[in-house]
């Protein structure tokens, strides 16, 4: 089987057949260099999930703000209070 | 919205159909009443209502692309469980800290730096962001991409790229910028690979 980087990020993304998780995995315990790739893609992985976060998180502060904008009468009245 | 059809949005890497998705499960105002009833004992601010709303989405996101996750419930049990763990982690984690801010305002004791607090959020997010920093807006927005696995046509759309193909290429200078990065930065690796653990 030829471990290239495709297989790596499957790997990394757990969408790989489990026999092949499990080959994969037995691999990277006797190759060095494999083990380092793999770590590598999982820090990658790590890394754009903390983007994907957040890009959620900026979609929702839109949201809030826009809720808060939709009810002005009521920040006003609280103003004029 | 079906559960069947949150899921498949989530998982389909489509930046337009994720928006579709969180967008009902932001503004679903049955969900937000089922929630305040959930946390109807202890009660919930405004403020604090959108921050565990937020917090659920991308914990939610995050184990749907999870190949091997399955949903044993409805998408709003589980998010409602979300949210109810996270609440009851924040009140117990503030009690903690007051707890041990009354121990040491007795007795005098350092307490900057406490085991619970290692592995808290906010240093997750501060170790994660001074990476982040160091790399270009273009791979900011691809390196998400390419965990949401986007396929190329819309990264052409979306990035202007001529072929699939350039997505790809660029992608992998992003990566090879950021492990550089991690490698070159003493005891960075590690502590990163202490987080996946």
């Amino acid at each position: 089987m030829d471990i290239n980087e495709k297989i790596i990020d499957d790997f990394v993304q757990g969408r790989l057949p489990a026999e092949e998780m499990q080959y994969i995995a037995a691999m990277a315990e006797k190759d060095a260099e494999l083990a380092m790739a793999i770590e590598d893609a999982r820090i990658a992985m790590l890394v754009a999930n903390e983007l994907v976060a957040e890009d959620i998180r900026t979609l929702t502060e839109d949201w809030k703000n826009q809720e808060n904008f939709s009810q002005p009468n009521k920040s006003i009245s609280q103003n004029l209070q | 919205m079906q559960d069947a059809e949150i899921v498949e949005k989530l998982r389909s890497g489509s930046i337009s159909a994720r928006n579709q998705a969180f967008h009902y499960l932001y503004h679903s105002e049955r969900l937000r009443n089922k929630i305040r009833s959930i946390l109807s004992p202890w009660g919930v601010e405004h403020e604090q209502l959108h921050e565990l709303i937020q917090y659920a989405m991308i914990v939610l996101d995050r184990k749907i692309r999870e190949a091997d996750f399955t949903l044993t419930s409805s998408v709003e049990t589980y998010f409602c469980s979300i949210v109810k763990n996270k609440y009851l982690y924040e009140r117990q984690d503030s009690l903690k800290k007051r707890k041990i801010m009354e121990i040491s305002e007795a007795t005098e004791v350092e307490t900057a730096e406490t085991p619970f607090a290692d592995l808290d959020d906010e240093k997750v997010k501060t170790l994660l962001w001074s990476i982040v920093e160091k790399m270009n807006e273009r791979c900011k927005a691809l390196l998400p991409r390419w965990a949401l696995g986007t396929n190329g046509d819309e990264l052409c759309r979306e990035f202007g790229f001529s072929t699939p193909e350039q997505a790809k290429k660029e992608t992998y200078r992003c990566r090879q910028k950021l492990k550089e990065y991690v490698n070159d930065t003493p005891g960075l690796k590690t502590s990163l690979l202490n987080l996946l653990k």
